[in-house]
């Protein structure tokens, strides 16, 4: 089938009666609500609702990158441009993915204003970037997909592995934009988090200690450098070489603490 | 890299004088690095953006190294919403295409010149201050810089005005009653849902188009035109202020004139067709 979109109008409409809906929302559903007359479909695309069924609504990094995989391949027709759009994950988080939405973000046992405050969140993407790439319960999934599938080096299985195990060190990435939009310098990113995921297991390197943790350390170095030097001018070779160089030294200090 | 023009790089670097700025103060004096570019959808391709540049750069040292290859203009394409990054090497002047499915809401161009290599760098116009005339600079160090020229890329610039509206149900509202909110990217229209089912049903029509082009939309847009002159900082920051905007441009109105006048000539002139058609 094609990907399916929400009306701009309705999408208002949902947004502005989330408490009219508490109990769609917590148990029940939209699809006479939501009829096909508010719905229109995305043209030469197309997708398989059963791919989308096996989403885990559990909690950890592990589900976040089996979940991300599924998301990402399903739905692998959305251009960027379209995955910029709020009424396609609305489409998604009150229609196909649903169940899913409800079961990893709402809760039962919390407060009627948190559950309110939980669906603006994450059946919704408002607020800006974060609302893409944090919030909306299926877009972020998405969104994590596509800026893993830039690493040409390693299956997007392990890609997503390595990248989203540790909630921080995502957010530390993909929220910093020297190291998440060039693909260049993102894969040289991923060459060394790789290397510590699965050839050579450090998981001191990825672990968080407070505010802080080797990462931290490593991404603020590669920060420095390239505040004075443009990544992408030089090749994927040395840039590979400068980071693996800059982790092995964060690495070194850490452990002369 | 984020352009910072106060930022120091530990050694000299040429960038554009900000507003205000002596040139007493800049890192090289009587020295200017001007990238020039511009950003248009591509008409004998539609879907995709043209950009075209051009470097000014008036400093004699880092054109010689350009022109032996030693240092080089780069050009850097970034669109935060989509991910999109794209760093080319270039020369003085050029023009490449972008897809437009990789871009969304808004581009930033960004210039420099860059050493290929382990270069020195020699100038009597290296500010005093510095204390010398000469310095090294590694392979990919920045030797210029300026800050970006940002570019709105919206595909609904180019597509009616009549797409950036939308009607919300409200069991709030009245039968024959609308309401327009302006603080969100689209113009939502808030009526009865039985009015709303009517207005749309109406649509069907050429007649019916032009009394809800007077009844529903003519009024939306003078509070467009009212809102953008009476708060255009706001206005702009939503995606429908930046519509507007570039419609009234492309007609050549101010939009900051009589709001009545700029939604009427917007609309081009919407009481006309039906005073021929009904008042005749």
């Amino acid at each position: 089938m094609e990907i399916g979109l929400l009306k701009r109008g309705v999408v208002q409409s949902l947004y502005d009666g989330i408490e009219k809906n508490l109990d769609r929302y917590v148990e029940g559903d939209f699809e006479d609500l939501l009829p096909d007359e508010h719905r229109r479909t995305i043209r030469g695309t197309n997708f398989e609702l059963a791919d989308l069924s096996n989403l885990n609504p559990e909690v950890g990094g592990e589900h976040d990158a089996e979940n991300s995989f599924i998301a990402f391949t399903a739905l692998k027709d959305l251009s960027p441009y379209q995955a910029r759009d709020e009424r396609v994950w609305a489409y998604f988080t009150h229609l196909p993915c649903l169940e899913y939405s409800r079961k990893r973000w709402l809760s039962k046992s919390r407060t009627k204003e948190r559950t309110l405050q939980d669906i603006r969140s994450h059946f919704f993407a408002r607020g800006g970037h974060r609302g893409f790439e944090r919030n909306n319960a299926v877009a972020c999934l998405w969104w994590w997909g596509f800026v893993a599938s830039r690493y040409e080096r390693a299956s997007l299985e392990e890609t997503l592995e390595a990248f989203l195990h540790q909630t921080d060190v995502r957010s530390s990435i993909i929220e910093r934009p020297t190291t998440s939009r060039s693909a260049k310098v993102f894969s040289a990113i991923m060459d060394a988090l790789m290397k510590r995921k699965f050839a050579n297991p450090n998981p001191q390197f990825f672990a968080r200690r407070g505010n802080k943790g080797i990462y931290r350390e490593w991404l603020k170095e590669i920060n420095r450098h390239g505040g004075i030097k443009l990544f992408d001018s030089r090749n994927e070779n040395d840039l590979t070489a400068l980071f693996e160089e800059l982790a092995v030294s964060a690495e070194r200090n850490a452990a002369a603490q | 890299m984020k352009y910072d023009p106060n930022k120091s790089f530990g050694y000299p670097i040429l960038r554009p004088l900000e507003s205000g700025q002596s040139p007493e103060l800049a890192d090289y004096v009587r020295a200017s690095f001007q990238p020039s570019f511009s950003f248009r959808i591509n008409e004998d391709e539609p879907g995709t953006f043209q950009i075209s540049y051009e470097f000014g750069l008036s400093l004699a040292p880092l054109r010689k190294l350009i022109d032996e290859g030693e240092a080089s203009f780069y050009l850097r394409t970034e669109c935060r919403a989509t991910f999109y990054s794209d760093t080319r090497q270039v020369p003085y002047e050029g023009e490449f295409s972008v897809d437009g499915d990789k871009l969304r809401d808004w581009v930033e161009l960004y210039g420099y010149v860059i050493a290929e290599k382990d270069v020195t760098v020699s100038s009597d116009q290296i500010n005093d201050e510095f204390g010398y005339q000469s310095f090294d600079a590694e392979a990919g160090s920045v030797l210029a810089c300026a800050p970006p020229t940002t570019y709105s890329v919206e595909k609904d610039f180019y597509r009616n005005i009549r797409s950036i509206f939308e009607y919300v149900e409200s069991e709030e509202m009245k039968m024959g009653e609308t309401a327009v909110e302006l603080d969100k990217d689209y113009v939502y229209i808030y009526a009865h849902p039985k009015q709303i089912t009517l207005l749309r049903n109406a649509e069907a029509t050429k007649e019916n188009k032009l009394f809800l082009l007077n009844a529903v939309f003519f009024p939306a847009v003078i509070q467009m035109a009212h809102k953008l002159k009476e708060e255009p900082e706001q206005s702009l920051e939503q995606k429908w202020g930046n519509i507007f905007t570039a419609k009234c441009a492309a007609k050549n109105i101010n939009w900051d004139d009589d709001p009545m006048l700029v939604a009427q000539r917007l609309l081009d002139r919407p009481l006309e067709p039906l005073s021929k058609s009904y008042f005749n």
